[in-house]
């Protein structure tokens, strides 16, 4: 099982491969990648050191291209997958269909990952990008429980990926609008779920308030832990009641399903957090890896160490991991 | 040993709490602009810093009562302007910014747990971060990190 990792920087990138990952996945510093922020990412100048650390240490290194191409500027996605190939990068993760035709028919020898935001749930939809563009992986979105897991490993022809750890969200992945709502930028074309510009944080007499383009979306008391100021993770008046109405900043941590997870044939684990910092990317890799060592070990005899429960859960978003969609029993 | 240590510590950190918010600040600011302006010349001249052109970024050491004040102008951190009210401001308690610092902890972790706080516009909060975090360590002489490392490690346990 391979263990992907973020790497929102160069020294992230040398966390994560000094801590055990096997591949690190980066973005270039534009709206091609879904994590664009300010001083986030890698210049061409950077990437090449990167993918210089990476091989020395025997490791892959994938490059999200994992927004949707805008009609008006699609050339600088075609930009982004060019540069990714230049630079011989050993996959790129793309979302959107027409650049992953582009990268097809461009890049014949380049491999594909499909997007999470590209959000194919089923094993047709696996089986077109397969046919289609000859996708390699696909990452598979975070709605889907465990057992749609297992019935997806069964019948895929394309190796599959999956997220073991990280700020969940709502999951409408790919087809999220939510913040475009009061932004009018979206995460799927512009990389971002809230762009800083719009975020404002006030601390007033009744608690820490955060504002979305002066949309005020939740206050915390003194003792509350915060979140990321994203719209879906708000609090609003429902039914007189002041509550999430829709999700609850919480991180995602699957890693009591590993041996499920390997079972069931699935070829590599994700951690998310690109815009976390190397000491994040340390903590969270060195963890995981220790696990996944240890399932590859004891097979079902695994269980997850209280230590690294506790690494996980404090850098966490929000005061709680959980199993997210794996655990829906409804599903 | 090691009790002596702590004891050394704490008698430090609480004498330091009551004594720096007694100072004037621009000594502090004079010191950290320079430190500033040596360490990070290959990011300025690549323009890495240009966001806080004619900007005030404010960092405030909560415990110790420090406020430092930075803008840039032409190619050099430089003192903001006194009075000029601040367009990003930053803050936490000493422990938390040398946790920061050493690499020992993530900042996000520290702003979900209300630690580090951010206020004006989080763009140029954001962005400072994300610069300081892509910072080559290999740099930073091999003493000076250890040092950091121990003292990090010393205040967490004694300024909590």
């Amino acid at each position: 099982m391979e263990l992907v990792c973020p790497a929102g920087s160069l020294p992230a990138l040398e966390a994560a491969v000094d801590n055990g990952a096997d591949a690190a996945y980066i973005g270039f510093s534009d709206e091609t990648n879904a994590r664009n922020f300010g001083g986030l990412n890698f210049n061409d100048k950077n990437a090449l050191r990167a993918l210089d650390r990476i091989r020395s240490r025997g490791k892959k290194l994938f490059v999200a291209i994992n927004t949707y191409a805008k009609p008006v500027s699609f050339s600088r996605w075609q930009a982004a997958v060019d540069r990714a190939a230049g630079l011989n990068a050993d996959a790129v993760i793309l979302a959107d269909i027409g650049l992953m035709g582009y990268a097809a028919e461009k890049h014949p020898d380049l491999a594909l990952h499909l997007s999470v935001q590209a959000s194919a749930t089923s094993a047709p939809a696996l089986e077109f990008y397969r046919q289609q563009f000859r996708i390699r992986r696909a990452v598979l979105p975070r709605v889907l429980s465990l057992k749609q897991v297992q019935q997806l490993t069964s019948a895929s022809r394309v190796e599959l990926e999956v997220f073991g750890f990280g700020s969940l969200c709502i999951m409408a992945e790919g087809r999220c609008h939510l913040s475009s709502y009061v932004t009018g930028e979206s995460p799927n074309q512009n990389g971002v779920c809230s762009p800083a510009r719009a975020v404002e944080w006030r601390n007033t007499a009744s608690g820490l308030e955060t504002r979305l383009n002066d949309v005020l979306i939740d206050r915390f008391d003194a003792h509350e832990n915060a979140g990321y100021p994203t719209l879906c993770k708000g609090r609003f008046m429902v039914d007189g009641k002041r509550q999430h109405a829709l999700e609850e900043p919480t991180s995602l941590n699957s890693m009591a399903l590993l041996p499920e997870l390997k079972a069931a044939g699935i070829q590599a684990i994700k951690l998310e957090g690109r815009q976390r910092s190397p000491a994040y990317v340390a903590q969270v890799v060195r963890t995981w890896r220790e696990a996944i060592d240890e399932v590859l070990k004891r097979g079902e005899d695994f269980s997850v160490k209280g230590r690294w429960r506790e690494t996980l859960a404090k850098n966490s978003e929000g005061k709680q991991t959980t199993l997210g969609a794996y655990d829906r029993p409804w599903q | 040993m090691l009790a002596v240590r702590r004891s050394i510590s704490r008698m430090g950190y609480r004498f330091g709490c009551k004594l720096l918010p007694m100072l004037p600040s621009w000594p502090g600011e004079v010191a950290f602009i320079k430190m500033l302006n040596t360490r990070l010349s290959e990011e300025l001249q690549e323009g890495l810093f240009d966001f806080l052109d004619n900007q005030v970024l404010e960092v405030t050491v909560t415990d110790l009562g420090i406020r430092l004040r930075v803008s840039k102008h032409n190619q050099y951190f430089v003192r903001a302007p006194g009075g000029r009210p601040a367009d990003s401001t930053i803050s936490a308690n000493i422990a938390d910014f040398l946790a920061i610092a050493s690499g020992r902890e993530d900042p996000d972790t520290l702003f979900f747990q209300r630690r580090l706080c951010l206020g004006g516009q989080t763009e140029i909060g954001l962005t400072v971060k994300n610069r300081l975090d892509a910072l080559d360590r290999s740099r930073i002489p091999q003493w000076s990190q250890r040092w950091l490392e121990v003292i990090a490690a010393e205040l967490a346990v004694v300024a909590h």
